[in-house]
């Protein structure tokens, strides 16, 4: 019998060779996932059911909204429409330090409330704001850190298909995870702009001010009226279907991608060539994103299948502990387990091994929820194997490098480890809304 | 006389903590227990580790040796398998009225796996709706449907929706769909309950879920061995039958304390539910195996 | 062999194309999902299916061509600070790696295919359709990346003399 952590360390070393030779991260999954399954899955047989297990990763709706909603987001940006809007913005908001970003901040978090999925999120927010912010000159940082942080907000504010996988796997209430995520959520985006601001205030060459013209005030309102709300129409259009039952989060996509094809035609702006160009771009990162999917998947399910991280999960829960020291681990397991799989897979390994703990030491179930779905969020973008951060890499322009997207990325994850620190010393930022569900 | 020890691979259909799960563990830790430990299992995991649907080729090829798959996951492969939901009977008296072996048979010889019989037999299928309804009739009700009793929902004249699971909790909270069917337990332990209104009391089919074991596994146990899973399975058909009746029973006592109204129909409406329930089933079966759909009908036959 | 890399090429670019086209039909089908579902009551049942299956078709047809632009995201850091000569051979050999993974994946999921297709399983849902269909984009996508990659492996090489 092989011990849990030797196939944890072949795993994460032969990985971690493969990405840092530059072999493409999809392939890197893939080429373990053969060798992997033929040594842990019996030879010849488990390499067949592979192929598998590919197919079914792949033929599932819950990955359905990204190609979506990279398509809105290319049309939106292709035919201009997201430039004239911003430039709108800059000059309602010219004097404010990092106001895209924090406009990337906000706009995720209001996405967040039509999207379940970091990679949607990310998706769609990259594609329109990374192009106009390189235009206006914001540095790196500033590009990127934003974009990444904020995916996660799409797990934290409802819908999140993750919290309701968390609920139902853990046999926590969903409703009270849904409700009690949304506090922390705007804790993590408030973290986010405060980080923006201040460092903006520092280092002003990060966000270069508009230079302020003077302009009428009838012109911004015809802009704001010409630029500014028939895009904001195209949000609205595709988040109200959900409140009102029209439509799964992942039909509002659809109809998120359809406003935008009528949008762009009612600025005269659809063409062969835009709608050629975009079927390009959505077609070559939406590939390039099912396919680590694709690998990233399986190499979850073969790391599961040999029970290593059944067995390291088994093991920390076995050390008799406290309360504090249990949840630390629990967040250390996550990060760790972030470097290997999805968050599914993740939740589907550790939640049963978890849960009895977490009742036998009475911890409040909605509580440890929220901190696991904040602790996967970090796993999830953390350097250097978070799939985020290589998604992010995929619709980036190409002068943008991996480091760069480890620098900018940490100031975020660091606002998340703070919100979960937040809900460590006062649970009441989760219980008491949580609570007032119940009653 | 000392007997090699032998270790099976295990696979189930749903993560460790469902109840489908923990009835299974029973079987496996009263297995290793009678064999002192001359036969032991390696839960190598549930759909985190194999997707459910994939997990009957992995069991065909021998990647694992023992797996719980209820029907509906084999249906792909063996038609007939969607039969099982209609039995009549509990798995002992399956055993009795011979159903039991046309099925090992037909297992065995279609798939190349041993079936060694259920658990959690004899729990029914309900309907969990957001809408009041007075009669059996769906009409105007938008119900996310498995293909287990999608043509019993289109025989009720309602809208079969078809809906990622993961999408299914949402969709019923901002009202997308009106309702979903699923056995009477385990709805409280994926949320649901938080996002319907009423249970339609009248039970249809039953839960299917198998131990299955790859033949060639199988061939390999001694005769003691071999006696001795049929003797537990036996034992725990039994124990799991009245375990998920308990569980059942305490779920709608616990839906009942939440609010959650009981729509039952009156005697002659409840047998026009129940054979259509029936009718739609075995038509769709009818069509893709007329031979074997009768066989199965006389076995059937009270 | 000029005839034939223009033949190549032209496979994997119509591939993409369809890719593209596959995304845009999903956006189309469930937007009518929608419309048929809220205003006439009759959903389609299909979409969800289709969906999921036209994404296995989308990543297999259109990983060949992403691979020629190079799109498939790797780490950057060695690369970018290492010798021209060194980076080569990298890229060479990351290359290596990735013909063989998708040369074994072409091989066992052709394999697969040819299994499911002398079964007939199908995939039980709405549309029952056949498995092997829908794994059929597998070996194909597979074994025209295989091709892509022996493509840059052979004129790294020939950059190198
Ligand atoms: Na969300
Ligand atoms: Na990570």
């Amino acid at each position: 019998m092989i011990e849990w952590w030797s196939i944890l360390l072949f795993f994460f070393i032969s990985f971690s060779i493969l990405i840092f030779i530059g072999v493409p991260v999809s392939f890197s999954f893939l080429f373990i996932n053969v060798i992997g399954s033929f040594i842990f899955m019996g030879g010849v047989q488990g390499v067949k059911q592979l192929s598998l297990s590919i197919y079914s990763a792949l033929s599932n709706f819950t990955i359905t909204p990204i190609p979506l909603f990279i398509l809105m987001g290319e049309i939106i940006f292709q035919s201009g429409i997201a430039f004239k809007a911003l430039n709108v913005i800059d000059k309602f908001f010219g004097k404010i330090p990092g106001r895209l970003s924090i406009l990337s901040v906000a706009a995720s978090t209001f996405f967040s409330g039509l999207t379940g999925s970091a990679i949607s999120n990310t998706a769609l927010l990259g594609s329109i704001l990374i192009p106009e912010m390189k235009k206006k000159g914001y540095g790196k940082p500033f590009i990127i850190g934003p974009i990444i942080g904020s995916g996660g907000l799409a797990m934290m504010i409802p819908p999140s298909a993750l919290a309701v996988v968390l609920g139902s796997v853990a046999h926590i209430s969903v409703a009270g995870i849904l409700v009690g995520s949304i506090l922390p959520g705007l804790i993590m985006a408030s973290l986010y702009t405060l980080y923006i601001i201040t460092r903006a205030l520092i280092q002003p060459s990060l966000a270069p001010a508009y230079e302020s013209q003077k302009h009428s005030k009838t012109t911004i309102l015809k802009e704001f009226f010409l630029f500014v709300l028939p895009l904001f129409s195209v949000v609205i259009l595709v988040i109200a279907p959900i409140y009102f039952g029209a439509a799964t989060p992942t039909e509002c996509a659809a109809l998120g991608c359809l406003g935008s094809l009528v949008l762009s035609a009612f600025y005269k702006k659809l063409n062969l060539a835009i709608l050629k160009k975009s079927l390009e771009v959505t077609t070559k990162i939406s590939c390039m994103i099912f396919l680590i999917i694709a690998g990233s998947v399986g190499f979850g399910q073969i790391i599961s299948f040999t029970g290593a991280g059944n067995g390291m999960t088994l093991f920390m829960s076995s050390l008799s502990i406290s309360k504090t020291t249990l949840i630390i681990l629990t967040i250390i397991i996550m990060l760790i387990l972030g470097c290997f799989m999805d968050q599914i897979a993740m939740m589907m390994i550790t939640l049963p091994l978890f849960m009895p703990l977490i009742h036998q030491y009475q911890i409040n179930p909605v509580w440890f929820g929220i901190i696991m779905l904040i602790a996967m969020d970090i796993g999830f973008t953390s350097p250097p194997f978070g799939l985020l951060l290589f998604v992010f890499k995929g619709i980036a322009p190409d002068d943008i490098s991996m480091p760069d997207i480890y620098k900018a990325a940490i100031p975020f994850i660091l606002c998340n480890l703070i919100t979960i620190i937040l809900i460590l010393v006062f649970p009441n930022i989760v219980l008491y809304v949580t609570d007032i569900v119940k009653h | 006389n000392e007997t090699a020890a032998i270790s099976l691979k295990t696979i189930t259909f749903t993560t460790k903590n469902s109840v489908w799960s923990k009835n299974f563990e029973i079987f496996t830790d009263m297995i290793e227990k009678e064999s002192d430990r001359t036969i032991t299992f390696q839960f190598v995991g549930g759909p985190e580790s194999i997707p459910p649907f994939e997990q009957i080729e992995a069991l065909k090829n021998g990647v694992v040796d023992v797996a719980l798959l209820p029907g509906a996951y084999f249906v792909p492969q063996l038609p007939e398998a969607d039969t099982m939901k209609l039995s009549p009977y509990l798995p002992w008296e399956e055993r009795d009225k011979g159903i039991y072996q046309f099925y090992q048979g037909l297992i065995s010889d279609k798939l190349g796996i041993y079936y060694l019989g259920k658990i959690t037999g004899g729990t029914r299928y309900h309907f969990y709706l957001k809408k009041h309804i007075k009669k059996p009739d769906f009409k105007g009700l938008k119900i996310r449907v498995t293909p287990i009793y999608e043509p019993f929902v289109r025989a009720l004249g309602g809208t079969a929706v078809t809906l990622a699971p993961g999408e299914l909790y949402i969709a019923l909270e901002r009202g997308v769909v009106d309702g979903f069917g699923w056995p009477s337990i385990g709805v409280t332990d994926l949320g649901w309950h938080e996002v319907i209104k009423y249970v339609v009391y009248p039970g249809f089919y039953q839960t299917d879920v198998c131990i299955l074991i790859n033949l060639k596994t199988w061939n390999r146990l001694d005769s003691n061995a071999k006696r001795l899973f049929h003797s537990v399975i036996e034992k725990t058909e039994r124990h799991s039958y009245e375990l998920s009746q308990q569980m059942a029973n305490d779920e709608k006592v616990f839906l009942k304390n939440r609010g959650i109204g009981v729509i039952n129909f009156s005697g002659e409406e409840e047998e026009y539910y129940l054979k259509n329930a029936d009718k739609a089933a075995w038509d769709r079966i009818s069509v893709k195996s007329p031979s074997n759909a009768l066989r199965i009908k006389q076995l059937f036959k009270k | 062999m000029v005839n034939m890399s223009r033949l190549l090429n032209c496979i994997i670019s119509k591939m993409a194309m369809v890719s593209g086209f596959l995304i845009l039909f999903i956006m189309f089908s469930i937007c009518t999902e929608v419309a048929m579902r809220q205003i006439l009551n009759k959903p389609l049942m299909w979409t969800v299916e289709i969906s999921e299956y036209l994404q296995v078709y989308i990543t297999f047809l259109g990983a060949a061509w992403v691979l020629r632009k190079d799109g498939h995201v790797r780490l950057d850091v060695l690369l970018n600070n290492i010798g021209s000569d060194k980076r080569k051979i990298l890229y060479c050999l990351s290359s290596v790696i990735g013909a063989l993974t998708v040369l074994l994946i072409s091989f066992f999921s052709g394999w697969t295919v040819y299994e499911q297709f002398n079964l007939k399983t199908p995939v039980i849902k709405a549309l029952e359709i056949q498995k092997w269909i829908i794994l059929m984009p597998l070996p194909i996508g597979s074994f025209f990346m295989f091709i892509e990659f022996v493509v840059k492996i052979f004129s790294a090489d020939s950059e190198n003399k």
